[in-house]
């Protein structure tokens, strides 16, 4: 048995039966990464002997009679942006590159706790500043689908590591697409989760308002899994929602008979290559045979809500990163006479381009003057936004669009066009800014035989609909 | 209508927001910034077309109070571990350059 081949819901049986011990499965998934990490790079760091501790830790339990959860023995990945205890959490910048966290992110905490087995820290945009993990410091990752091609970003290695079988399942982040967005380019699951679910305790904070971490997985009953973990009131995170969270893989075979959805309008325009729109078309109709309604709605503020998520996420970012002055950690700069010197050479030497670009529009927006018209209106049409949201799922219980405009694109193509750059998040962002479960999942492939993306959204606290439609129309595509 | 334009209010300078960024960077650097910028606020500019009279502002997505923890003693995470990830050290303290210099102080 091929183990890398498995689901996260596989694995687990197998595991669960004794038909495969955790240490094979840590031992086909190491395998795996040092076959193919040459072509792919989807890793900063590869926690081998860590994991076969681990995995030994977990067959001595099970072989003692302990009862262990459904994801214990299951090997997985985290991006580079989830501190972990001991283990370098870099960011993908200069800045953090001798970064040893004391102390583990809330997440990787309850994954270690569940029984998980960490391979590795995974590549990203740094600081999760970027939609082609392009902007790492220390370097790129190519899509498993085709070598030639971004994986997307920022969590561009927790996709690739998923779509590559490096990983039973991975966790990113996503501030405004950076899940969806690589999920769809690579052809696996990926969530962002209602705002306050899932701990942001021990990740590193790009824009605290909009800031998820999710699961990127080859299934959506996977998701379901791995998100009935991670799902949880933290008191050390003050934006942690108190919430009753279900088991979301009890979900997967409802089916989504008499469910309503609604397509906006604005989201089949002429931008959204036209192979992206049929896919989302063409399961539309799947939900229709399978008993949903599906309607049209038109939500032109949620379409156009990319200059809102700039505004805000750059002024976030320029407040966040504040932080990183080169005295309790994080690269100092040498031979500084001045404090006022030594922060400004290091924050000038530690941050790439794209980060001091965001931090320094964050830095003008929120500066006088410019605060009461942009960062205000910004606000403002968030609240719109939101609005607009409400409405629809008064009516209906999904909304669905595509993930991304257009299939993957080449390394390097998008990197000297910034705006046709942050398009790619055209589809995504406004689930962010309003703080509400959105899952990319993948609905077929283009001409070029590359993955394209579609997006169930939900009202907060909404995953078990999504889970309910994702599951059912992976049934009727016959992925599972 | 010129007037009207919103970048206008505070004149986009990269050097100065780098200053107060507080990231050193030389004059190349800033201009090449500064085109950058400037093509980012022209996309972000189409914002002021919504009509957001009488909208209140939205923050955060959560309702929220201030989160307060018990007023009970707990153990703090180890002063060691703390201050391993500094570049600078002095016993127990994070060593720095001068903070207040002689022209501030005198």
């Amino acid at each position: 048995m091929s183990i890398e081949k498995l689901t996260v819901a596989e694995l687990s049986k197998a595991l669960a039966e004794r038909k495969v011990s955790a240490r094979e499965a840590a031992e086909g998934y190491l395998r795996s990464i040092e076959r193919q990490e040459g072509d792919i790079g989807a890793y900063l760091l590869v926690t081998a002997e860590k994991a076969l501790e681990q995995a030994d830790d977990i067959d001595r339990r099970r072989a003692s009679g302990e009862q262990l959860g459904a994801l214990a023995g299951v090997p997985m990945a985290l991006k580079d942006n989830i501190c972990t205890e001991g283990i370098r959490t870099t960011c993908a910048s200069k800045m953090l590159e001798n970064f040893v966290p004391p102390y583990s992110a809330t997440v990787a905490k309850r994954l270690e706790q569940a029984g998980c087995v960490l391979l590795g820290k995974l590549n990203m945009d740094e600081f999760a500043m970027g939609s082609t993990t392009e902007n790492s410091a220390f370097r790129k990752t190519h899509n498993p689908i085709d070598i030639t091609r971004t994986p997307g970003g920022s969590s561009g290695g927790s996709a690739a590591s998923v779509a590559a079988r490096e990983a039973a399942f991975s966790l990113g982040t996503d501030t405004g697409g950076s899940i969806r967005q690589p999920a769809a380019f690579c052809g696996v699951v990926g969530l962002k989760p209602t705002y306050g679910s899932v701990s942001r305790s021990g990740v590193v904070a790009f824009a605290s308002s909009l800031d998820q971490v999710g699961p990127l997985t080859r299934t959506a009953l996977d998701s379901a899994m791995v998100m009935s973990v991670l799902s949880a009131h933290d008191p050390l995170d003050s934006t942690s929602a108190p919430h009753e969270y279900p088991d979301f893989a009890s979900f997967a075979k409802a089916g989504v008979k008499g469910m309503k959805i609604a397509i906006i309008r604005e989201f089949f325009d002429s931008f959204i290559a036209p192979e992206n729109q049929k896919s989302v078309l063409a399961a539309a109709d799947d939900f229709r045979r399978m008993g949903a309604v599906v309607e049209e709605v038109s939500a032109p503020t949620v379409a156009n809500a990319l200059p809102t998520y700039f505004i805000i996420s750059a002024a976030e970012a320029s407040s966040n990163l504040a932080r990183f002055d080169g005295i309790r950690y994080g690269h100092r700069a040498e031979g500084a006479g001045s404090i006022e010197e030594l922060y400004a050479r290091s924050r000038g030497e530690g941050f790439g381009a794209e980060v001091k670009r965001r931090l320094m529009l964050g830095t003008y927006i929120l500066g006088e003057g410019c605060r009461e018209t942009y960062y205000k209106q910004a606000l403002r049409v968030r609240t719109l936004i939101i609005r607009e949201f409400a409405s629809i799922f008064e009516k209906y219980d999904l909304i669905l669009t595509p993930t991304t405009p257009s299939a993957a694109h080449k390394l390097g193509d998008r990197n000297t066009d910034p705006d046709t750059m942050y398009l790619s998040d055209m589809c995504t962002v406004a689930a962010n800014l309003a703080g509400v479960p959105a899952l990319d999942l993948p609905c077929g492939t283009n001409s070029m035989g590359l993955p394209m993306g579609m997006q169930l959204i939900a009202p907060a606290f909404g995953e078990p609909t999504i889970y309910r439609a994702a599951c059912a129309f992976e049934r009727e595509r016959g992925r599972i | 209508m010129e007037d009207e334009n919103p970048i206008n209010i505070q004149p986009l300078d990269a050097k100065k927001i780098a200053e107060t960024a507080r990231i050193a960077m030389d004059d190349a650097e800033a201009q090449a910034i500064e085109d950058d910028l400037r093509q980012r606020l022209w996309f972000i500019d189409r914002i002021f077309d919504i009509e957001t009279a009488g909208v209140p502002d939205t923050e955060r997505v959560l309702p929220q109070s201030n989160v307060t923890r018990a007023d009970e003693p707990r153990v703090c995470p180890d002063r060691e571990r703390m201050l391993a990830n500094a570049a600078d050290r002095s016993g127990g303290c994070i060593r720095v350059p001068t903070v207040v210099s002689e022209e501030a102080g005198a």
